[in-house]
């Protein structure tokens, strides 16, 4: 028996099947129920906002930490903090002596 | 015009039974017979031979299921003009990658299963235990010949999908024919 001895044997199967197969009938379920979709751009959605919200606050946070000689600038100069550059003189906080 | 009424028709030896199972069948039976042959002119020959045969078999056969009877003789028939002449040099060769297909999960000729019957009734139970999806999936790759492309579009899944479900059936049916005694 050969791949084609195969194929004439099939071709003798039962009516149902052959009309179950034709090619002009659509399959149903195979096809995405709508509320698939509906999760699917729900999530994609939530996943952007997320993102946005995300990349929002990183980037006002980035602003807020331009650091100039080792202090934060953007903060007003009473809440200003020392990020270590009071090293470089003695281990004195130059504010101190601004003030 | 239902098939009862066109059954009817043969039976009183009209002439309109040809027409109207042409109308009727004609697109059906045209991308079944193209489908293995790839060729126009053969197909119509095709086609020619399949309404000739209906004719000569209706009556004494009375069909049950009209379609499925048509589907049958016009699938057989192009399935023997293929093997007479050379469909690949034709640029035929969707059977020729069926057959390659499926060479690796049919038993050859030395196997003990060799009768048409029981190979038929082997394939028949074996499709029955598959799910409706694999079962049309093999069905209208190995019964239409259907490419690919055309399976993923008629059955609203992606083509790699179709291509996974007929690797995945093929290992089946050699399994299901290795342990029914028609192993390789």
């Amino acid at each position: 028996m050969n791949e084609m001895q195969f194929l004439e044997a099939l071709g003798e199967i039962s009516d149902d099947l052959i009309e179950e197969a034709a090619p002009e009938r659509k399959l149903k379920h195979t096809k995405k129920p709508v509320w698939r979709t509906c999760v699917a751009a729900a999530c994609m959605t939530a996943a952007a906002l997320a993102v946005g919200t995300l990349g929002h606050y990183m980037y006002r946070g980035s602003e807020k930490s331009v650091i100039r000689g080792g202090t934060v600038m953007s903060e007003p100069p009473e809440k200003q903090y020392s990020l270590g550059g009071h090293y470089a003189f003695g281990r004195k906080n130059i504010y101190r002596h601004i003030r | 015009m239902e098939d009862q009424e066109i059954i009817e028709l043969y039976f009183r030896r009209s002439e309109d039974a040809i027409a109207e199972t042409r109308s009727k069948y004609g697109a059906y039976c045209n991308t079944i017979v193209y489908g293995i042959l790839h060729d126009s002119e053969d197909s119509e020959e095709c086609l020619n031979d399949t309404y000739l045969r209906l004719w000569d078999t209706i009556p004494p056969e009375k069909p049950e299921n009209l379609k499925a009877y048509i589907a049958r003789l016009v699938r057989n028939s192009a399935l023997n003009m293929y093997k007479k002449r050379n469909a690949a040099r034709r640029g035929g060769d969707f059977v020729k990658v069926a057959l390659d297909e499926l060479r690796d999960c049919v038993p050859d000729s030395t196997s003990g299963i060799t009768e048409k019957l029981e190979l038929r009734d082997l394939a028949e139970r074996f499709l029955r235990e598959l799910t409706e999806t694999e079962r049309v999936i093999f069905l209208r790759r190995y019964w239409y010949m259907c490419p690919i492309s055309e399976i993923a579009e008629t059955c609203g899944i992606k083509e790699y999908k179709v291509a996974s479900i007929l690797k995945k059936t093929r290992k089946l049916l050699k399994r299901y024919l290795e342990k029914e005694g028609a192993g390789i």
